[in-house]
């Protein structure tokens, strides 16, 4: 039993499985648990890759964000084509040339635009979703095939949901597997959008009821610009940038879709009083302050029905768990909050979206240490599997420090 | 697998020139072949990042990284026959380097950074297992951590990962032995690093 036979054996009983028979029972002995160790290794080498797959829709949109990016800058550094001149440019000693070189320039650059701005359908469509922002999103399952389910929402069109072994999913009765969506399920979609028309989904909250997939989907959404007097229609999508600081809403009205930029402050304040804004009357408000495009959502409920297109019937809706209550400690990513029901652990996930701008806090405040313990939240997300009293949160309000004295 | 070749996932660059030329036109930060890339080498740098941190939200954001950084120095990189995945490792290995001191440092000031799900008893029984390599690792030598990441976490070839570790085949051969031995002898208790064993 040299070195040199035994690598030889394992290298062979490692590519087939099974310890050669040549080997001898001292070998077989050495050999055997080092076999028993790889297929260990290989075992959690199978998990990384089905993490790593999950991962990668994510990370791809990232990645090509991050790509377009860096790739804009450089273009505009990009010098201008040196144009020979022409007999006529050099017959006038260049004069000529320069201002039409100066023309011929302008006319690329507006050519390239209008190429640029074709895709987007011009400037009064807009597409609902960007990628890396947050989203909520209701609609009804139309195709599944275990890892992504299609989904159909009446003003947005067909959206692809990525599950994976992240994504929480729960009905009424608890948490689901991931694999039982089926087609007709109305479902309540929270994630990160990876490409236009696609979500990795965080959280999916699930109505009993079956639903019917939209028919005639995928009208086209137009941005508000200019403030109208009395705009007011119910909420289908939420949109928040991975900053915090840009928000738009898609309001339904009685006649079409409107993508609504909101003022940060004012969404997390609206999100703070209702949190389940998919469905609300809102009426938007113009504000001095703001900026232009930018505007503010007011609850329109106590103002009585507002005309707007059906959506699915308020009773068949799917929500998310709400939680609203003072962070009392933090141990990792779990908050303890303390709620008028008692104390509820929140897991935060990376794909949690935390809204700041009601509690005075900033993001670089956290960074630097301030914690949010003492601070009231509003919380929604779903019942965690592994324990009925947890939540797992896809969206954090944080508001003012809570006064000492309560309890 | 020869040194030219680049290795990805069941696809595989026969011939040379097309990695060469792949890596020229990263060099030149040509946005297609960075796509090509991510599409080649993502899960494997991801797995190598994972199998350093405890969270798979975390490997996502250092593996996300490591393309973003390679990006940035495309220009450093110097094709000569080296695989253009060991250098995507080389910037994911310093980055988890980094994260790893900077959550040594920070404590619980970053809040919402911190999303390592220590406290969450429903993750425990997903990484028991691997805890327990993650462990038994922790007392293997440099190399030996190199040969056991390369072979069976990476599911590289012995004759890839020669060239990975610039040794010969039989040196890789009669590392990945010895790595195994002392993994073992880890998982069964005896070489647990003082504290180390659950």
């Amino acid at each position: 039993m040299t070195p040199e036979r035994l690598d030889a054996l394992l290298e062979t009983a490692l590519a087939t499985g099974t310890i050669p028979p040549d080997a001898t029972v001292e070998e077989r002995a050495e050999l055997a648990p080092l076999l028993a160790t790889s297929a260990s290794l290989k075992l959690n080498a199978a998990r990384v890759a089905s993490e790593a797959n999950a991962a990668m829709p994510t990370a791809r949109a990232r990645f090509q964000r991050h790509l377009s990016q860096q790739e804009a800058p450089e273009r505009r550094q990009v010098p201008a084509p040196t144009l020979q001149p022409s007999f006529l440019g050099r017959l006038l000693h260049g004069r000529v040339l320069a201002l039409g070189s100066s023309v011929a320039a302008l006319a690329v650059v507006a050519v390239i635009a209008i190429l640029v701005l074709q895709p987007f359908g011009g400037v009064e469509t807009a597409s609902a979703l960007t990628v890396d922002d947050y989203v909520q999103v209701q609609g009804v399952v139309s195709a599944s095939d275990g890892s992504t389910v299609t989904i159909q929402s009446p003003e947005v069109g067909n959206l692809q949901v990525a599950l994976s072994d992240l994504t929480s999913v729960t009905d009424d009765d608890g948490v689901r597997e991931i694999s039982s969506l089926q087609p007709g399920d109305p479902v309540l979609v929270s994630g990160v959008v990876t490409a236009r028309q696609a979500i990795a989904a965080s959280n999916v909250a699930v109505a009993k009821n079956q639903g019917t997939p939209a028919t005639g989907v995928g009208e086209k959404i137009k941005l508000l610009k200019s403030f109208r007097d009395g705009l007011q229609g119910s909420i289908r999508l939420i949109s928040l940038s991975p900053d915090g600081k840009k928000a738009r809403v898609l309001l339904v009205t009685s006649s079409e879709s409107l993508l609504v930029d909101v003022d940060a402050r004012s969404m997390d304040q609206f999100l703070a009083e209702a949190p389940r804004p998919l469905g609300a009357l809102v009426r938007i408000v113009v504000a001095p302050d703001l900026a232009k495009g930018v505007f503010r959502l007011e609850s329109a409920e106590a103002s009585g029905p507002t005309p707007t297109r059906p959506a699915t019937p308020p009773a068949a809706a799917p929500q998310f768990q709400n939680v609203r209550g003072v962070v009392t400690s933090r141990t990792a990513n779990v908050l303890m909050v303390r709620t008028e029901r008692g104390v509820v652990p929140v897991v935060i996930r990376l794909s949690t979206s935390i809204r700041f701008s009601g509690s005075g806090l900033t993001i670089e405040d956290i960074r630097s240490g301030e914690g949010v313990v003492g601070h009231e939240v509003v919380v929604s997300g779903n019942q965690d599997g592994a324990s009925a009293r947890r939540v797992v949160a896809t969206l954090i309000v944080v508001l003012e420090k809570a006064p000492t004295t309560t309890r | 697998m020869r040194e030219t070749e680049v290795e990805t996932h069941g696809h595989m660059a026969n011939d040379s020139s097309d990695a060469e030329s792949l890596a020229k036109r990263a060099v030149q930060r040509d946005a297609a072949a960075w796509e090509q890339l991510f599409e080649l080498h993502y899960r494997s740098v991801f797995a190598f990042v994972r199998y350093r941190l405890r969270s798979a939200e975390e490997a996502e954001d250092i593996a996300s990284q490591a393309f973003e950084v390679a990006y940035s120095h495309a220009d450093r990189f110097n094709y000569q026959g080296v695989p253009i995945e060991g250098w995507l490792i080389g910037i994911a290995r310093n980055l988890v380097r980094d994260h790893i001191k900077k959550q040594g440092r920070r404590g619980i000031a970053d809040e919402f950074d911190d999303t390592v799900d220590v406290s969450e008893p429903d993750q425990a029984e997903a990484i028991g297992l691997r805890h327990d390599l993650l462990v038994a690792m922790e007392s293997l030598t440099g190399d030996q951590r190199e040969v056991i990441g390369l072979r069976f976490l990476l599911d590289r070839s012995v004759a890839e990962t020669a060239v990975s570790m610039n040794r010969s085949e039989d040196a890789v051969k009669n590392l990945q032995r010895r790595a195994l031995a002392a993994m073992q002898r880890a998982l069964a208790g005896d070489g647990y690093p003082a504290g180390g064993a659950q």
